[in-house]
């Protein structure tokens, strides 16, 4: 099958089967079976929109009249040319949005792209993927990459041991050097699990380095042929260095490893062992009291009250109790704490709190760390629910409204011995 | 407006507040040696019951081995472990999210789930009356009348007394107020009970710990005064099962980016608060010569955004034209103002909860080498309001 595969690929000029099977993770087998089914591709054709078909006709330079109807017909005239276009619409399927959207805005001429709209807010993505392909196969790539940063919250770390930068060269010259096969490997071996770790690209965004890591990560097994066969999952590991490396956010499942990768990885670079740790931030008890009050009467513009779950409360027995709603619950809170008594006033009973924001519940959470005194918290919040703009957009609204600094709910902690 | 939940900021974890919070019935809290000490306490004069349990957490990232199988990070469920229940095995389900889970891998907590016993705090309350040397008579369950020299005074345990018509505002006043009510739960005296001044009221909390003394109160209530206009509506003095329709509800407040400036006697107050304290040498002069550079480009009406700021180098001749002494540490202006800016975050962000970042009061303008123009420090003039020290005593 590859081998055909390739063979057809290598006619149209388009990548081979490593590039969609290895580099995107897009499993080939079953979209090529499917593909070949009698009249699957000439319903694929069928189905495209006016926008999918203009773009697609463009790539492939078919010259044909305005309606949909004939781009359509000329479409389908083509059939082993558009068998990659076909996987990129699969590939577009489990693809970030907002990571689509970026990227065309980088990458493709704003006509193009704002061609591409559906309103105000929204891209066609396949139509925008159709047109990164076109221009250059390897931005699928990217757009891979950068769905992941937009879909996995990431742990705040910073580095606790006092290291001095080297004034020969940056972090991102030291990532593309081969110094960091050795940190790599250095944190497999301490690691010691047999898995290896395997650099898969950098990518420098807006002042900050993103490190993206593939990685074995538990025993799994598929069945192929009625035969089973074994193997791992693969675990994406993904450092987002800021600061010259002295901050690094990580997104991962694994806890212990992600963490000794980002150790080693900048050890490497300061030329001595370092350490990150989770980092901190305190509000005080009023800020976060402020915050509720107004979440209650519903006077923020941009936060709306959807759930509050809390510990120890004022009804006989002192249950737990959590009120939720699709929609604002201030009005419920507020005739429980006068019918029955307070409840948002007694923060270290708060479990969880969730607020609507761009349209997304996202749970806040007051959280009482070790040595901080009884008014001190830190403030975190679950920031897979939102993408990398949402992120930023709350993150500064927070601040600049509550002058609450908010961190991710993610955290990563060493092995303990 | 004082903070309901932290009446005492920054309050040590072994404060007596303990004993008030331990006094809810059905509470759980995470065992720490202060709240293990205080409840212990309390368990031993037989106020409570303790059940002392073990539970893990859903998801936690300190279970490095196990966190990374938890599909919501988020859930918040925990897992109580059971006697005879399999660590490795099969037995143990989130309640919250339904994963399975092996508590033996994981990190475990502790938690005090108190109860709270009625017949110890009878004992306690008729422990502390004999030992007092009073006598006293319980005429209705959880009312005693206590004799105080030659008078009468009533106490009433409002949680539990079942005597609907003593635990009026019409018998109270009837009685001349001679009754001191004794409130158990935590909540039940700020929020449960008739808001109105002449009637008062303990709480076991503060009795346990020694911030109020019954005998005191008791000698007090004996010599009170009957209240003068009251009113005469009838209102329940305490409402056991919720907040008393008297109790205050707290109003929003609006959110506000000015900080208003003064200076008085060698001190810096923001919104009130004071940020340089007397005892800052170098602070207060440095500060004196920002709010002067602040007031001159008032004076000349320059746009917001054209107020000079200062170099260190140049705050070090001002000090010197204002002190009379040479003062040439530029790193330890630079560090002074740091913490000033610091200080001014905390404690408007604590005193206050409102927004403010550090720079908010004093501007820092690009560092020196980070680019063309002015660096160094001014007040910000977008958020910064002048305005005298106005004393509470003057008359106006």
């Amino acid at each position: 099958m590859r081998n055909t595969f390739n063979e057809s690929m290598r006619k149209v000029g388009a990548p081979l089967a490593n590039f969609w099977e290895n580099d995107l993770e897009l499993g080939l087998e079953d979209m090529l079976h499917k593909s070949k089914t009698n009249g699957y591709m000439a319903e694929w054709i069928g189905n495209l929109n006016g926008r999918r078909a203009e773009i697609l006709c463009q790539s492939l330079g078919l010259n044909t009249g305005k309606s949909l109807q004939a781009r359509r017909e000329s479409l389908g005239g083509c059939n082993g040319t558009l068998t990659p276009y076909y996987l990129v619409s699969c590939f577009g399927r489990n693809q970030s949005h907002a990571a689509i959207g970026e990227l065309a805005q980088r990458q493709l001429p704003q006509e193009l792209v704002q061609s591409c709209l559906v309103n105000d807010e929204k891209f066609d993505v396949t139509a925008l993927l159709f047109a990164l392909y076109h221009k250059r196969p390897d931005l699928l790539r990217d757009v891979f990459y950068l769905s992941k940063i937009h879909r996995k919250g990431f742990a705040r770390m910073e580095m606790v041991t006092q290291a001095r930068k080297p004034s020969e060269r940056s972090f991102h010259d030291f990532l593309l050097s081969e110094d960091v096969q050795s940190a790599l490997s250095n944190a497999d071996q301490t690691l010691g699990d047999g898995h290896t770790s395997e650099f898969r690209d950098v990518i420098e965004l807006n002042d900050k380095i993103l490190v993206f890591i593939r990685r074995a990560e538990r025993p799994e097994h598929i069945v192929h042929e009625n035969r089973i066969i074994h193997g791992h999952h693969p675990e994406w590991i993904i450092l987002d260095f800021e600061a010259g490396a002295k901050r690094v956010n990580i997104a991962s499942n694994s806890m212990v490893e992600s963490l000794e990768i980002a150790n080693r990885l900048a050890g490497g670079y300061f030329g001595k062992d370092v350490e990150y740790r989770n980092e901190f931030q305190v509000t005080y008890a009023r800020q976060l009291e402020r915050l509720l009050e107004r979440l209650k009467a519903n006077q923020d513009e941009k936060l709306t009250l959807v759930e509050l779950a809390c510990a120890n409360t004022p009804l006989n027995g002192a249950p737990k109790f959590k009120i939720y709603n699709e929609r604002f619950i201030g009005l419920g809170v507020s005739h429980f704490e006068s019918a029955v008594g307070g409840l948002l006033d007694h923060l270290n009973h708060i479990e969880s709190i969730k607020v609507l924001f761009a349209g997304k519940r996202v749970s806040v959470i007051f959280a009482h760390e070790e040595k901080q005194a009884e008014d001190e918290f830190t403030v975190r919040y679950s920031d897979h629910r939102l993408n990398v703009f949402q992120r930023q957009e709350f993150e500064h609204y927070m601040r600049q409204e509550y002058g609450i600094p908010i961190l991710s709910t993610e955290k990563r902690f060493k092995k303990q011995s | 407006m004082a903070s309901l939940s932290f009446q005492q900021k920054s309050a040590s974890r072994n404060s007596p507040e303990w004993f008030e919070k331990l006094l809810m019935d059905g509470a759980r809290y995470v065992s720490t040696p202060e709240v293990r000490q205080a409840a212990e306490r309390l368990a031993a004069q037989g106020i409570i019951s303790l059940e002392e349990r073990e539970y893990v957490l859903c998801a936690n990232a300190r279970d490095t081995e196990d966190f990374r199988f938890v599909r919501n990070r988020d859930c918040r469920g925990r897992i109580y472990i059971e006697d005879g229940f399999d660590l490795f095995g099969d037995d143990y389900l989130c309640p919250d999210c339904g994963r399975r889970i092996f508590p033996a891998k994981k990190t475990r907590y502790r938690e005090l789930h108190v109860r709270i016993l009625q017949q110890g705090v009878r004992s306690y309350i008729e422990s502390v009356l004999t030992q007092g040397g009073l006598s006293w008579k319980e005429m209705a369950p959880w009312l005693y009348r206590v004799d105080v020299g030659h008078d009468e005074v009533w106490l009433c345990v409002v949680d539990f007394c079942e005597s609907s018509q003593h635990m009026t505002r019409e018998w109270a006043l009837a009685n001349r107020n001679r009754t001191l009510w004794l409130v158990v739960h935590p909540r039940g005296k700020r929020e449960r009970f008739l808001q109105e001044e002449w009637i008062s009221r303990v709480s076991l909390g503060e009795l346990f710990d020694g911030r109020e003394d019954l005998m005191a109160l008791l000698e007090t209530q004996a010599r009170c005064e009957a209240p003068s206009l009251v009113g005469s509506p009838s209102l329940p003095i305490y409402n056991r099962n919720g907040r008393h329709p008297s109790s205050e509800i707290r109003k929003s407040a609006q959110p506000k980016r000015l900080f208003v400036v003064q200076i008085t006697d060698g001190i810096v107050l923001v919104n009130g608060h004071s940020v340089i304290p007397k005892q800052a040498v170098t602070g207060y002069p440095i500060f004196q010569i920002l709010l002067k550079h602040y007031l001159q480009d008032m004076i000349e009406s320059l746009p917001s955004g054209t107020y000079a700021p200062l170099s260190t180098k140049d705050i070090c001749g001002e000090i010197y034209n204002l002190t009379g002494k040479e003062f040439n540490d530029e790193d330890a202006v630079r560090k002074t103002i740091n913490r000033i800016q610091n200080n001014i975050e905390t404690v408007i962000k604590r005193e206050t909860g409102d927004p403010i970042d550090r720079c908010d009061v004093i501007e820092t303008l690009r560092w020196k080498g980070a680019g063309e123009g002015d660096h160094g420090y001014r007040l910000n003039p977008s958020s910064v309001a002048i305005r005298p020290f106005i004393s509470s005593n003057t008359k106006t």
